[in-house]
């Protein structure tokens, strides 16, 4: 392959190529697979640069003033310039209110509103936009990756496609994947996440408190927190004091923040500090739902045990159950293992029920299978090989609901780690 | 919660669209390079999408299915002012550029290292060329360099970056 493709191709995507070069470029194209990935490649580059490009100049989007100041006089526009662009500006930001803006995109999406009509799912919302939650609760994915959690009361802003403002109310904050960066202004501290999870409270005086889940986490200029510790910062410019840790206040912003909508019955989302030990955590009173890797990609054909709506129990049909297209998927793990120390023995019934803001796609409930998809959904470092677990058994059942987004459980439960895998629909498809 | 069948049907039809947009973008970005051409016709495709919405179908192959149409048919209009790829390029490279989902995804996990082997100052200099709307000369002037400076260094840069993930992504491939 000539080095000069690199050079035609570039300047073909920027327009900038001659009739004859665009021919030669086409010709070429078409009858070279090779050149055909250099070219996609180099669009796919092109695409990641813009939306990264606007996310590193949400601010100076937000102040337009700032990027004036700067310029060198030569260059600096007229007045009347200046206002047009302001107009130009107001009109994209009212135009973002209506349906949908496909020619300037949004900052993030809501993926769950829960008892509130102050914003729905499904709504896009564009930098500026101040949410006051009232009641209720919402998940809200942005543009780069990063998905906040918020519960009522509680007021926020939309800062861009990586940055939000919390004026009061608790959150929590992830960020899946290897994705950086993620800030949360408050009115007494700037929270740069450094692509893990945390939870912020922001008291009506302002006083702030962050914890760190899992990861680091950057506050203010220079001070580095990691997973477990929790810090107060009482008002703007004060140092921070270091608090004992805590997670539990944030428990319900935490299961919002992957997408469980709702949880009835002997059921709950693992903690923080639980997350990465499914084998150790052990509760004789309750399932728990481990979340695993998210934005998994999983192939057409990926064998599984069950995809279909409906009752799911024991004897399987024979036939394997494989996707029937390319997927990315959050994976949950959902188990129940019991103290030993306690008396077990005797038989229980488990039933439970969790609902989750989008499609589930397909479920793990046999041992082999379980065993087979560790090494791709399991997170990493977790250990399953000292646990004597099995799938669904005999009385177990499990049932898809019509929409796909809820799973009744009943599991009859005897001395064992009963486990199954749960893979629901990843809310990817803006980066 | 009560609600009329209309709007849900409008809220599932927003759900579906908040997840498959950006991917429709880059999908028409395949067969047509030029951004604001390519948020043109996305447009045009949410329109035709929202008219005939119906939610029985798959939604994601449809609206490709759209998107690949509304696109050759604005290839078509253009033919007659300029050289644009056609049918059979451009359908090639759409099949291509849906094969290459994972592919891509890699890349642009790759990239953010990438960037970073980046001086700072290049760094900021790509980037801000990439804003939306973004004039070369007004840019070149700024950093006080000529139009074809900029451009010679944004190919290098491009280059650099494409080398750089492409390696890194062989890497993760054979490890």
């Amino acid at each position: 392959m000539s080095a000069d493709w690199h050079d035609t191709i570039q300047r073909y995507m920027s327009g900038s190529t001659t009739r004859e070069e665009s021919e030669a470029l086409e010709d070429a194209l078409k009858n070279d697979a090779e050149l055909r990935l250099l070219y996609l490649d180099y669009l796919n580059l092109d695409l990641a640069l813009e939306a990264k490009a606007e996310t590193s100049g949400e601010l100076a989007q937000i102040v337009p003033i700032s990027d004036l100041n700067s310029a060198p006089a030569s260059s600096r526009k007229p007045m009347r310039s200046v206002l047009a662009i302001a107009a130009v500006f107001a009109l994209l930001l009212s135009l973002a209110t209506l349906f949908f803006k496909p020619t300037s995109e949004p900052a993030a999406w809501v993926w769950q509103a829960t008892g509130t009509q102050t914003v729905s799912v499904g709504e896009s919302l564009s930098p500026g936009r101040v949410v006051n939650l009232l009641s209720g609760q919402v998940r809200i994915r942005f543009a780069w990756g990063a998905i906040l959690a918020v519960e009522s009361p509680a007021e926020f802003t939309i800062l861009g496609q990586n940055s939000a403002r919390l004026i009061r109310g608790q959150a929590t904050v992830r960020v899946p994947g290897k994705k950086k960066g993620f800030t949360v202004v408050t009115p007494t501290e700037r929270v740069i996440d450094l692509g893990t999870s945390f939870g912020v409270d922001v008291a009506t005086s302002g006083a702030t408190e962050v914890s760190v889940f899992e990861g680091e986490v950057k506050l203010g200029a220079e001070q580095l927190l990691t997973a477990g510790q929790s810090v107060e910062v009482a008002e703007a410019r004060s140092e921070p004091k270091e608090i004992p840790y805590s997670e539990r206040p944030y428990a319900d912003t935490w299961q919002i923040s992957f997408g469980v909508e709702a949880l009835s019955g002997k059921v709950r989302v693992a903690s923080p500090s639980e997350r990465r030990s499914p084998g150790k955590v052990q509760d004789s009173e309750s399932l728990l739902l481990f979340p695993e890797r998210e934005r998994v990609p999983v192939s057409r054909g990926y064998r599984v045990d069950a995809m279909e709506q409906g009752l799911h129990q024991r004897p399987f049909r024979k036939q394997m159950v494989t996707l029937t297209e390319d997927q990315p998927v959050d994976s949950f793990l959902l188990q129940y293992n019991p103290e030993r120390s306690k008396d077990n023995s005797e038989k229980r019934r488990f039933e439970g029920e969790l609902r989750f803001d989008r499609p589930i796609v397909a479920l793990i409930l046999q041992k082999e299978l379980l065993d087979a998809s560790d090494k791709l959904m399991a997170l990493p470092d977790v250990e399953f090989q000292n646990i004597f677990r099995r799938g669904i058994n005999v009385f177990d059942q499990v049932e898809l609901s019509a929409d796909r987004r809820t799973l009744r459980i009943a599991f009859d439960l005897k001395d064992g780690v009963d486990q199954i895998r749960v893979l629901v629909a990843s809310d990817t498809g803006l980066m | 919660m009560p609600q009329s069948f209309d709007t849900a049907k409008h809220d599932r039809f927003l759900r579906l669209v908040a997840e498959h947009q950006a991917a429709l973008h880059n999908f028409i970005r395949s067969m047509l390079p030029n951004r604001e051409e390519a948020s043109e016709v996305l447009q045009d495709v949410m329109v035709v999408l929202w008219q005939k919405f119906d939610s029985a179908e798959d939604f994601k192959k449809w609206a490709f299915g759209v998107a690949r149409l509304e696109t050759l048919k604005f290839l078509q209009s253009r033919a007659r002012d300029r050289h644009v790829f056609d049918d059979e390029l451009a359908n090639r490279l759409a099949d291509d550029m849906v094969s290459m989902e994972q592919r891509h995804l890699s890349q642009r996990e790759a990239l953010e290292d990438c960037l970073q082997k980046l001086g700072d100052a290049q760094r900021e200099l790509t980037l801000e060329a990439y804003n939306k709307g973004v004039r070369m000369n007004e840019l070149a002037a700024r950093h006080g360099k000529t139009p074809m400076a900029i451009y010679k260094l944004l190919h290098r840069v491009r280059q650099t970056l494409l080398d750089c993930v492409r390696r890194q992504i062989a890497r993760e491939e054979t490890a």
